[in-house]
């Protein structure tokens, strides 16, 4: 069975310290994961890679693109907290971290002395920041949304079902992973649907028995026929990757009992399923460690115990840290998964460290609060071997602020978004009157409101 | 003596009737010399001339200065009061159409079989200076090619014929699809004549070595068979709904294209769909202006580009910010040539585009580029920049009287010429 490893156990450091520029080592720029849906026709697909040649070749005739962040305390969250290393971008992936690291002549440089680098913070469900589907052709690329999210330091969510990075100005490399989620619906509302459900999946795992008694029998008697498969497509199909784990389930799931019997479901099917809400986790912890069930928790969610029930019920604050010991892997969202400037401040995918900072205040460690807002949400939409920590050969995504990220003070002072620099506080009117540099005794500029960065650029 | 008289009275008539018909004759040759003497002549083509005229042959300009000779049978209209510039052209609109939507690929379509030029009340666009309007096909997509028509006038010299193709990236989400289908079903035509242009000659090359083998045996039937085959290739038909973008992939020309935009964010999704089909030109645009546009992010590429730029003549704030962000002036410092439009198809908007451009001249944009953003640069992009937009040797007289400065408050248009003639007069005159 597979079974992803405790969020204590920290992955092992492939962080460089190198010494002189080790870039030969940079893998290539990664090809998107999975084909994209939309392309059916084979001329299409011809058209596609051809287009892919082509920018391969302007990008071969394009020189490095460069970005180096200097002096800032690295939070790698794979490995140690660095203490002022360079952290070097080449062509949008992290090729190089460390003291001693050559900075190219041609590259940006990011004097970030007295500032805390994370990795980008990603958003496991957002609506309204990244266009509908497909992202990559309905994304306001300028949209103050986007801004406002990366302000948050976000700089990957979930859109629709595609997985995409916040590319403030450019449609390159915005699409991480298309087809990211399976919905499941398994209510006890709708007993067709768990029935259905559970016969496909009996279904395929008879299959997958036929296949390997076949796969046996073929050993010695090379004219075995092959078990029937014209039946495996559809939903059928759907039950097969998930059972190979080639796909993920997500399904809302709030009390103990739905998660108790979410957990049977998977304990008996072996799926990847993410569960969405959890705010009884807190009960069901050790069945769905044992299950490997992952969540998406809201820590702030409040729902009142009810007495009339004779056992624990209602919200915690310490469901994220009773999860956490149990060893289930989540990931932390607020409760509003959109940017607003409406509603209650502080409770939309603007303050995401907020979120996790409430759940260390009901017992969560720190570096596990960041991992759910970094490596371990990148885990649960299944892209974290490009995004969610500082390492050698990711995509170089940060998220640099002023102070510890969980503290209450704390803010986003540049997000960097595939090694180019996708907000800047001072920058951007928004924010850039509030604490200008860092200095907290700075008084407001001359022209208060209207708020105003002087000439038009 | 009274025979001498009745004579030389006849003689009179006779002469008399000679000298009428001569006089018509001569009438015609001057008909065809006519002399405006204006208050102050605002060519765009060079200097202003106060106290100028503008000599007329045929329509046509034939000269302009001040302090002219000129025959002195030449008709002189008078406008020693008045301001005379070339006539506005109305880039971009739909006035009096009935709105239309369809979307999808149509660059067969065009704005032509929309307009009946009867049905149109053009009052509103002469009363504003405009003395020639593009139309443009409705809806979104490739929508079609405008038809530019003169707002008045006799009916040959009205059309001005086809201008751009209209290609809305309005809403990346829905136009970007419609492009690359475009593209691809673009290449598809192309990939099927050249297919056909094989076969076709795989086909002559096997006759041929018939033809050669049995070439000693009968040669004089072959003689006559070569006639009647004149051996030229005819292509399979192309589909009217791509042809333009197939003219613009394989010969790499074509009608010129224009693509609308509604944000910046649009510009970057057309530069990723062009990129997969680098041969379209990226030359024209219509930048339509919001109240606060955000093309500040892109407008030191599309200055790069030298891209001429269709935009709505006003000025905006930058998103979310009371900060007045000129995009226009932007615009041509960048190095972009542009054109401006009104707000609206509203009669309202047609009168104030003057203040409008005065507005956009007292916050930085030249004089000189405010009246050629809506005169040449126009005729540029349709093309008629031989024919219109200035006033200058060789172009035809589209004019417009003014009664004082066009950019001054108040200003309003008392005379449209077109081709020579006047064709609308203010109806209160001063």
């Amino acid at each position: 069975m597979k079974r992803l490893p405790k969020p204590s156990v920290f992955a092992p450091l492939v962080v460089s310290a190198a010494v002189s520029l080790a870039l030969a080592a940079v893998p290539a720029r990664a090809a998107e994961p999975s084909p994209s849906p939309d392309k059916k026709s084979s001329s299409a697909d011809e058209k596609k890679a051809e287009v892919e040649m082509g920018d391969e070749q302007t990008r071969a005739k394009e020189p490095d693109r460069y970005l180096a962040v200097t002096g800032a305390v690295v939070h790698t969250v794979a490995g140690p907290v660095l203490n002022g290393p360079t952290v070097l971008a080449k062509n949008g992936k992290i090729a190089a971290i460390g003291h001693y690291v050559a900075i190219p002549d041609e590259a940006e440089v990011l004097d970030a002395s007295g500032y805390h680098l994370y990795p980008g913070l990603v958003a496991v469900f957002s609506s309204g920041i990244l266009g509908s589907e497909p992202p990559d052709d309905n994304t306001d690329l300028f949209g103050l949304p986007l801004t406002l999210a990366l302000a948050g330091g976000i700089t990957t969510a979930l859109t629709g079902n595609t997985a995409a990075k916040l590319t403030f100005g450019t449609v390159e490399d915005h699409v991480v992973k298309r087809k990211v989620f399976y919905t499941l619906r398994y209510s006890t509302a709708t007993p067709d649907d768990r029935r259905k459900f559970r016969a496909r999946m009996d279904r395929v795992v008879q299959y997958r028995r036929e296949l390997e008694a076949y796969e046996e029998r073929k050993k010695v008697d090379p004219k075995a026929k092959e078990p029937d498969k014209s039946w495996l497509k559809g939903d059928y199909e759907t039950a097969w990757k998930l059972l190979r784990h080639e796909i993920t389930a997500v399904t809302d799931a709030d009390t103990a009992s739905q998660l108790e019997d979410l957990a049977q479901l998977v304990a008996r099917y072996d799926f990847p399923l993410v569960v969405r809400g959890a705010y009884e986790g807190w009960i069901a912890a050790p069945a769905m460690a044992r299950a490997g069930l992952r969540a998406a928790i809201t820590p702030r969610i409040r729902r009142d115990r009810d007495e009339r029930l004779n056992r624990p019920n209602g919200s915690s604050i310490e469901n994220a840290r009773i999860l956490y010991e149990h060893g289930v892997v989540f990931a932390i969202v607020p409760l509003s998964t959109r940017v607003s400037t409406m509603g209650l401040v502080g409770r939309d995918l603007m303050h995401l460290p907020m979120e996790a900072a409430f759940a260390v205040r009901g017992g969560l460690p720190e570096e596990a609060a960041i991992r759910a807002i970094t490596i371990d949400a990148a885990r649960i939409l299944g892209i974290d071997h490009r995004v969610g920590s500082i390492e050698v050969g990711k995509d170089a995504d940060f998220v640099i602020t002023d102070g510890d990220l969980l503290h209450y003070m704390t803010m986003v002072r540049w997000t960097v978004v595939n090694g180019r620099i996708a907000y800047d506080k001072q920058k951007d009117t928004l924010l850039s009157h509030i604490r200008p540099e860092g200095k907290l005794d700075a008084p407001p500029p001359p022209d208060y409101w209207p708020r105003s960065l002087g000439e038009p650029f | 003596m009274r025979r001498g008289r009745d004579i030389s009275f006849l003689a009179a008539l006779l002469a008399g009737m000679l000298a009428a018909v001569g006089a018509r004759a001569a009438e015609d040759q001057r008909e065809q010399f006519v002399v405006i003497q204006a208050g102050r002549v605002i060519t765009l083509a060079g200097p202003e001339y106060t106290g100028g005229q503008i000599v007329l042959v045929d329509g046509k300009v034939r000269l302009v200065g001040a302090d002219l000779e000129y025959p002195a049978s030449a008709r002189v209209i008078d406008a020693r009061g008045e301001v005379v510039m070339p006539g506005m052209i109305h880039l971009r609109t739909r006035w009096d159409l009935p709105s239309y939507t369809r979307s999808g690929v149509h660059a067969d379509r065009n704005a032509e079989r929309e307009v009946f030029l009867s049905e149109i009340d053009f009052e509103a666009l002469l009363r504003a200076g405009f003395t020639a309007v593009c139309f443009y096909p409705g809806g979104t997509g490739i929508t079609g090619r405008a038809a530019v028509y003169r707002t008045a006038g006799d009916e040959k010299i009205r059309h001005l014929g086809a201008a751009w193709l209209r290609i809305t990236m309005t809403s990346p989400g829905r136009d970007k699809k419609v492009l690359r289908d475009a593209i691809t079903r673009a290449r598809r035509e192309i990939a099927k004549v050249e297919k056909a242009r094989k076969e076709w000659e795989e086909k002559q090359k096997k006759g041929k070595e018939e033809k050669n083998q049995g070439a000693g045996e009968e040669e004089g039937k072959d003689g006559q068979e070569k006639e009647k085959e004149p051996g030229k290739f005819t292509p399979p038909r192309i589909d009217p709904a791509v042809l333009p973008l197939v003219q613009w992939l394989r010969d790499k020309k074509g009608p010129p294209l224009l693509f609308e935009l509604s944000r910046a964010s649009d510009y970057r999704h057309l530069e990723q769909v062009l990129a997969e089909a680098p041969e379209l030109p990226l030359e024209l645009l219509y930048l339509s202006a919001g109240s606060s546009p955000d093309y500040h992010y892109v407008i030191a590429e599309l200055g790069e580009r030298k891209a001429t730029v269709v935009t709505q003549a006003r000025i905006g704030y930058l998103p979310y910010t009371v900060t007045r962000y000129h995009l226009p002036a932007e615009l041509v410092r960048t190095g972009c040539r542009l054109a401006l439009v009104p707000m609206s198809d509203s009669p309202a908007a047609l009168e104030q585009l003057r203040s409008r451009l005065a507005e956009l001249v007292r916050a930085g944009l030249s004089r000189e580029d405010a009246l050629k953003a809506v005169t040449l640069r126009p005729a540029e992009v349709l093309g008629l920049a031989h024919r219109l937009g200035t006033i200058e040797k060789g172009k035809e007289a589209d004019l417009v009287f003014l009664d004082g400065d066009p950019l001054a408050p108040g200003t309003r248009v008392y005379r449209v010429m077109i081709a020579g003639r006047i064709v609308w007069e203010a109806p209160e005159q001063p």
